[in-house]
This record gives C-alpha cells, sequence and structure tokens, in this order.
C-alpha cells in the first residue's frame, strides 16, 4: 500500500514537474550547460590574459630580464610611469598585480622589486606572486650565479696552483736544508781560529826569523780572513735557517687549504646559490584547471540544485489547492516525505547524468573509473541537501522566504567552504566546525575520487558525516511537516 | 433519525481566547442529507474541520460508529469523502489524472480504480472532459471534480462544503441533482450552505448554528411546522424574533458580514430585510429553476456538456 502510494505521488509530482516543459528542461538542461562552458573555459593548466603593470625607476640588466621573464610566462605587461598609476590601475581592475623596481641608492647594485595585487581575490593574488616571484627569483639568481661563478673560478684557479707551489717550497725547503747541512759541517768554530791565531802569534813572538816571522803574520792575517768569512757563513746560514722555518710555516698552511680544497667538490654556482634545490610538483601530474575546477562545480550543482528543487517542490505541495485532499487521504506524512525526497533526487540524478554524458564526450574528460564510489557521494549527498531543502520548504511559507533562506543556507555553506576563501584562512574555531559543512565534506569526497582515485575507505568519514545530515533533517522535516500544518481554505 | 452515524457530543472550539463553537451536540444521520446552515463565520467550516479530523475539538466528543474518530483517523479518512469549497485537486492534471492519483491515495486497487474513474466521470457529467487540465475546466465542471476526487474512494460519508457557493443558478441546480443522485446511492452527506432554498429542497435534516451553538436540528418539514411557517427563511425570521431584536443588533456588530447580506438569501435568513416577507424568496427560486430549466434546454441544443 505505501509502495502503491508512494508511487502515485511520484507520478504526480513527475506529471507536474514536466506538464510545464521548458521550465523542466530548463532545470535539467542548465547544470549541463555550466559543465561544458566550464570545461572549455578551464581547459588550460596556466594563468591567460593576467596584466602586470610596470613602474621601474631606473632601469638595469635585471629589471629588464625580469621583465622579459613576465613576457616568457604569457603574462601581458604593461609599464606605467609612476607607482601610484601602477597600484591605481590594480584597484580599477586594468592590471592584476603591480610590480616596481627601484635601486637603493644611487651607486649600489642591488634592486629591490615590490608587488601589489589585490587580495580581496586572494586566490588569483596568490597564484600571481607566486608567479611573478619565480620571476624574480630566477633573474636574481641567474644574476648571483654570475658572481659566485667568478669566485669559484678564482678559488678553482688556487686550487690548481696552490699543489705546485706547495711542491716548489717544499723542494726548495728539503734544498735548504741539505745546503745548509753541507755549509754548517763547513763551518769552523771562531775558537778554533782563535787558538790557532793564538799560537801562531804566540810562535811569531818567540821566534827570531824574521822571514818566519812574516810568514807567520801573513798566516796570522789569512785566518782572521778566513776567521772573519767564516762568520759571516755562519750568520747567513742563520738567516737560511730563518727562511726555511718560513718556508715550513707556509707549507703549514698551505697543506689544510689544500685539503680542505680536495674535500669539498664545488662543481656549480648554481649549488651555492641554491643549495638544496626545491621544486613544487603536482600531485595529479597533467592535471588541467577544470580537472580541479569539476569536483568543486558538481558540488555546486548538487548544492544549488537539491535545496532549491526540494524547497520548492515542498512550497508548492504545501500551496497547492489539493493540500487539503491530500491531508483527508489515508497516506502517512513519511510517504509524502520521501516521495518528494525521491522525486527531487530522480531529477537531480537525471541532471548529473546529463552532465557525466557532456563530460565524458563532449570534453573527454573520464569520470567513471570509480563508479561506485562515485555514485555512493552523489546519493548520499544528495540526499543530505534534499532534506536541507525540504526542512526549509516546510518552515517557511512565501516562495520569497524559501528562495531566500535556500540561498542563505547555501551561501553560508558555500562562504565557509574552499570554494571562494581557503577555510584555512578562517579562525581556528571555524575550521574545526568546518566537518559540519557537508559542502566541505562533498567537495573533500569528490576530489578523493575524481582527483586522487582513492578508494571507498577514504570517503567514508564525508558519507558517515553526510548520512547524519540526512537523519538530522529527516526528523526535522518530519516534525516541521507536522507543526505546520497549513490551515485549508475551509 | 435514530441511526446516528456520527455525533457531535458537547464539541468546543476554541482558537486562543476566540470561541468559534460552544458545546454543541449534533446527530448525523445515516443514508441521509443534512444541512448545516447558518452565516459565514459561525463555524460551519470549522464542524466540517473537526467531523474531517483536521481539528480537535477544545473540549467534547465526536463519535463515528460510536468511535472516538481521533482514535482511528486513518480508518476515518478512508470513509470520509471531503470537498472543499474553493476545490481540491491539482490544476496541473488532468480530470482522469487527478481522479486516479486520490484513488491511489486511498488505496483503491488498480483493477477496481479505472472502472470506478470511469463510471464517476460519467457520473458527474466529466466524461468528456478527461483528458483536461484542471485548470482549463469551468467554475462548475471543477466543483463536479471536486465531488468525483471525493467520492473515488466510495466514501461513506460524503461531507461538502458550501458546494453551490458561486455558482449560477443552472450550476448550482445541477450540484444539487448530482448531491441527491450520490444520495440515492447509499451515501450520507453532511453539506453546510447558506442558501436556506437548497436546504430545504434536498435535506433530510437541518442544523441550525447561530451564536456558536447548534440552535436547532430536525427535519425541515418538523421545522417549518414547529415554527409554522412555509419555508425555512420564515422559519429563521421566527427564529430571530424569538431571540429579539437586540440579539441581532449585536450579531450586527460582532460580525460584519450581516452588514452586507448575500443576494442570495443571506440577507432573508438572518432577517436583515424585515420588509421582505416570504413571497420574495419564494419568487426568487422559482425564477431561478425557470432559469435554470431553460438555460439547460438552451444548452443541450448546442450540445454541450454543462
Amino acid at each position: 500500500m505505501v509502495f502503491g502510494s508512494l508511487s502515485a505521488l511520484m507520478k504526480k509530482n513527475f506529471l507536474i514537474f514536466f506538464r510545464s516543459k521548458f521550465s523542466s528542461a530548463l532545470i535539467i538542461l542548465i547544470p549541463l550547460f555550466i559543465a561544458i562552458a566550464a570545461g572549455y573555459a578551464f581547459d588550460t593548466s596556466s594563468l591567460t590574459n593576467v596584466y602586470v603593470g610596470v613602474h621601474s625607476s631606473s632601469s638595469s640588466n635585471l629589471t629588464q630580464n625580469i621583465i622579459s621573464g613576465f613576457n616568457e610566462k604569457g603574462f601581458l605587461v604593461k609599464e606605467y610611469g609612476s607607482s601610484q598609476e601602477c597600484i591605481d590601475a590594480v584597484k580599477m581592475n586594468l592590471i592584476q598585480i603591480c610590480s616596481i623596481f627601484s635601486m637603493e641608492g644611487s651607486n649600489s647594485t642591488r634592486d629591490s622589486v615590490d608587488f601589489y595585487v589585490d587580495y580581496s581575490r586572494i586566490n588569483l593574488a596568490d597564484t600571481l606572486v607566486k608567479n611573478a616571484e619565480s620571476s624574480v627569483h630566477e633573474e636574481s639568481a641567474s644574476e648571483g650565479e654570475f658572481f659566485v661563478q667568478d669566485l669559484i673560478n678564482i678559488i678553482n684557479l688556487v686550487k690548481e696552483n696552490l699543489p705546485e707551489a706547495k711542491t716548489v717550497l717544499t723542494l726548495a725547503s728539503s734544498g735548504l736544508e741539505e745546503s745548509q747541512g753541507s755549509v754548517e759541517s763547513w763551518i769552523v768554530p771562531s775558537s778554533d781560529f782563535d787558538s790557532v791565531i793564538n799560537s801562531l802569534e804566540s810562535a811569531r813572538s818567540e821566534t827570531n826569523d824574521s822571514s818566519l816571522e812574516d810568514s807567520l803574520s801573513d798566516a796570522i792575517i789569512l785566518l782572521q780572513i778566513l776567521k772573519t768569512n767564516n762568520a759571516e757563513i755562519s750568520v747567513n746560514l742563520d738567516s737560511q735557517s730563518e727562511i726555511y722555518d718560513n718556508l715550513l710555516f707556509a707549507l703549514g698552511k698551505i697543506n689544510p687549504v689544500l685539503d680542505l680544497a680536495d674535500s669539498r667538490e664545488i662543481e656549480s654556482a648554481e649549488n651555492i646559490i641554491s643549495p638544496i634545490k626545491m621544486s613544487v610538483n603536482s600531485i595529479n601530474e597533467g592535471s588541467k584547471s577544470r580537472d580541479y575546477f569539476m569536483p568543486v562545480l558538481f558540488s555546486l550543482i548538487a548544492l544549488f540544485s537539491s535545496l532549491l528543487l526540494s524547497s520548492a517542490f515542498v512550497l508548492n505541495e504545501k500551496k497547492t489547492q489539493a493540500y487539503f485532499r491530500n491531508f483527508m487521504t489515508p497516506t502517512r506524512s513519511m510517504t509524502f516525505i520521501f516521495s518528494t525526497y525521491l522525486t527531487c533526487l530522480a531529477i537531480i540524478l537525471v541532471q548529473f547524468g546529463l552532465v557525466f554524458l557532456g563530460v565524458e564526450f563532449i570534453l573527454g574528460m573520464n569520470l567513471f573509473s570509480m563508479p561506485l564510489e562515485f555514485l555512493s557521494i552523489l546519493v548520499v549527498s544528495l540526499t543530505a541537501f534534499i532534506f536541507i531543502g525540504m526542512f526549509i520548504g516546510y518552515v517557511f511559507r512565501s516562495e520569497e522566504s524559501v528562495i531566500f533562506a535556500s540561498m542563505i543556507t547555501a551561501g553560508i555553506f558555500l562562504f565557509f567552504s574552499n570554494t571562494i576563501i581557503p577555510i584555512e584562512n578562517t579562525s581556528g574555531n571555524l575550521i574545526s566546525f568546518s566537518f559540519l559543512n557537508p559542502l566541505i565534506l562533498l567537495d573533500s569526497a569528490f576530489k578523493k575520487v575524481l582527483l586522487f582515485g582513492l578508494s571507498f575507505s577514504s570517503i567514508i568519514l564525508e558519507l558517515t558525516v553526510l548520512f547524519g545530515f540526512f537523519i538530522v533533517f529527516l526528523v526535522l522535516t518530519y516534525f516541521v511537516k507536522k507543526i505546520t500544518r497549513r490551515e485549508p481554505s475551509i | 433519525m435514530d441511526d446516528k452515524l456520527i455525533q457531535l457530543k458537547g464539541v468546543t472550539k476554541r482558537f486562543g481566547k476566540n470561541t468559534v463553537l460552544d458545546s454543541i451536540d449534533l446527530d448525523i444521520p445515516e443514508d441521509k442529507i443534512t444541512g448545516i446552515i447558518g452565516a459565514s463565520g459561525e463555524g460551519k467550516s470549522t464542524i466540517l474541520k473537526m467531523i474531517a479530523s483536521f481539528y480537535k475539538p477544545t473540549s467534547g466528543k465526536i463519535l463515528y460508529f460510536n468511535r472516538d474518530i481521533f482514535k482511528d483517523t486513518m480508518n476515518i479518512k478512508r470513509s470520509f469523502g471531503l470537498a472543499i469549497e474553493g476545490g481540491s485537486f491539482y490544476e496541473n492534471l488532468t480530470v482522469k489524472e487527478n481522479l486516479v492519483y486520490f484513488g491511489r491515495l486511498y488505496h483503491v486497487s488498480k483493477k477496481v480504480l479505472f472502472p470506478r474513474v470511469e463510471g464517476l466521470m460519467k457520473f458527474v457529467g466529466l466524461s468528456r472532459a478527461e483528458d483536461v487540465l484542471a485548470k482549463n475546466l469551468s467554475l462548475g465542471m471543477k466543483k463536479r471534480l471536486d465531488i468525483a476526487c471525493a467520492l473515488v474512494h466510495n466514501p461513506h460519508v460524503l461531507i461538502l462544503d458550501e458546494p453551490t457557493a458561486d455558482l449560477d443558478p443552472l450550476l448550482r441546480f445541477q450540484i444539487m441533482k448530482l448531491v441527491k443522485k450520490i444520495n440515492s446511492h447509499g451515501t450520507t452527506i453532511v453539506f453546510t450552505t447558506q442558501l436556506l432554498s437548497e436546504a430545504d429542497k434536498i435535506c433530510d435534516k437541518v442544523a441550525i448554528l447561530y451564536n456558536e451553538k447548534i440552535i436547532e436540528q430536525e427535519s425541515s418539514s418538523k421545522l417549518k411546522s414547529k415554527y409554522k411557517s412555509n419555508d425555512l427563511d420564515g422559519v429563521f425570521r421566527k427564529i430571530f424574533s424569538k431571540k429579539g431584536r437586540k440579539t441581532y443588533q449585536e450579531s450586527i456588530h460582532k460580525k460584519t458580514k450581516f452588514e452586507e447580506p448575500s443576494h442570495e438569501g443571506g440577507a432573508a435568513m438572518f432577517g436583515g430585510d424585515e420588509k421582505k416577507d416570504s413571497n420574495d424568496s419564494i419568487t426568487r427560486e422559482e425564477l431561478e429553476e425557470v432559469f435554470a430549466s431553460k438555460k439547460n434546454k438552451k444548452h443541450k441544443k448546442k450540445g454541450g456538456t454543462e
């Protein structure tokens, strides 16, 4: 009996819905048009038509290179005469980002660049700043690499020549040591000279032989000359020893430098400028903007279609002339509630079916790799949203208030999700309640399945919470339907 | 009149501080036509709403076959059919779709339902309009569709709220004929009206609602003999004269509707036009019937459905 009533109610709902052919076609086809239009529009992985304003107080190679970098990245560059003009252009949305280049002092070689972006377009602003920063970083790094490479070349030259110098010094020191040893062996102590000279002088004084005396005198003179020379050689030997010590000291200093130079392999300036090479990789290699956009789009279609359709259905049913006769039939409230739910679910599933076919065959995107997971998310989320919409429909009496309440509810879900502003930008308390936003749950579940291809186990939490929404709003809808019973006009 | 099918026992209905019905007792006999008459705003519709289990009385009991209707509402709903003043069906469904839809909600099996729908459409004269959207029907056809919807589950009791309101004399005549025809098939009928001539013609029992109370409930003939009058207009005039002019003046201040009496005899019903004698309403009735029969003949010549 319940199924008989349910099928009669659903048949009546469909008859009335499709009787207005234009509006029903519109309701069913609009999401398809949106999906295809969005799919074509976001069929790229880069930003296009982004205008970068540039103002440079004085031009340098670096600034010119950065501007060229902007052009290479596909940005459209517009030059401005003053920094204020450039900033004003961002405010007027003539350009999306303003870059102001300036020199630090007249003789400084260091440039600075300031970016001005409109943070009310937070997602775009972050992307632009990231892109612009990377352009500047590339040019700045390139300049730095040039200077560092010079230094490396110098060091390499030193490193190359120092061992040779060390060898020469070592040879010199050893030669010096050797010659010093042999010279030292030749040196006669001056006391020996003195004793010989003294002996010769005493012999000369004792002899009477004048010729012998003369010879002795000559010998003494010769010995004194030898003594003097010997002393000079000794002094020279001391200075040689000092040179030798210095050579040894120099070699002692060169050795650790050489050891250090040998232990570090300096291959390129890039390694010094950026010792850690950083790269940001997408977890979905080769994905286009529309791949990221589609889960969000599907979530929004589910949210708005379900809320508006179910609340409108309930309101129409409340306002219909047949309300009283429906009440007079032995049909339970739950049967009415589930007939509206099933009708809305069927209509929205048709909407989604068309959207998927469009996306699959027109845009060539593959969405059916995980059909079970996908269908589970879709049905559970639509159920939750439809019951929220039905609750709204039963609470409010007029069309205006139902539409307004549905839009406000959808707006709250939308605003406190990641779609407009990242939820991470909100306060800590709000983030902890984000799991109560069905749009966030749906978006997250869709991304896990559509983008990352994760299995059923990864979306159980989302499905459980969405199912909880369904239970809560089913109970609320039932009681509100009972409480807000419309008075028949009899 | 002893076979009491529905009994209202000491039923009071208050909305906030406003008392609409004050301890009324009413017996509705089985297989008969009972008319509840009274001015608009007197609480006639409230009585119907309570019989239909839409409102619970503030105090008192409503019994159907000596059982409290609120203890078995699902069964009551199966036994009662109700047609309200503005009609209660889907404007965007056809005549047949409406009947099939409500039949299914009353759990009538498909085997029984489809022949019954065909029969009902013939019975109320809507066979030719079965595929016409309800919104495109004329006012009289809408009334008949509403009555057909109320009969689709073959109810034991048919409740009609002002079935002839806003209709021209011909349509009124046709609807009253239809009501009589339904009753002849054994359906108990309870209906409200402001037209005394209607009640006088077809009701087996008339209940007069005045100042939140049922002041009389008898057959039309007994009432007429009790008040020594030829018609119900006369009965009302005498009731008013008994209650005194003061009561009537109070009514004027209490209910603005008396300031603009209905052209359909409402003024006479409540003695608003004291100069008018009973012959006036008889003349009007007779004129209506002449108009109805002439229009009917003319229509049949043209081959119309109404």
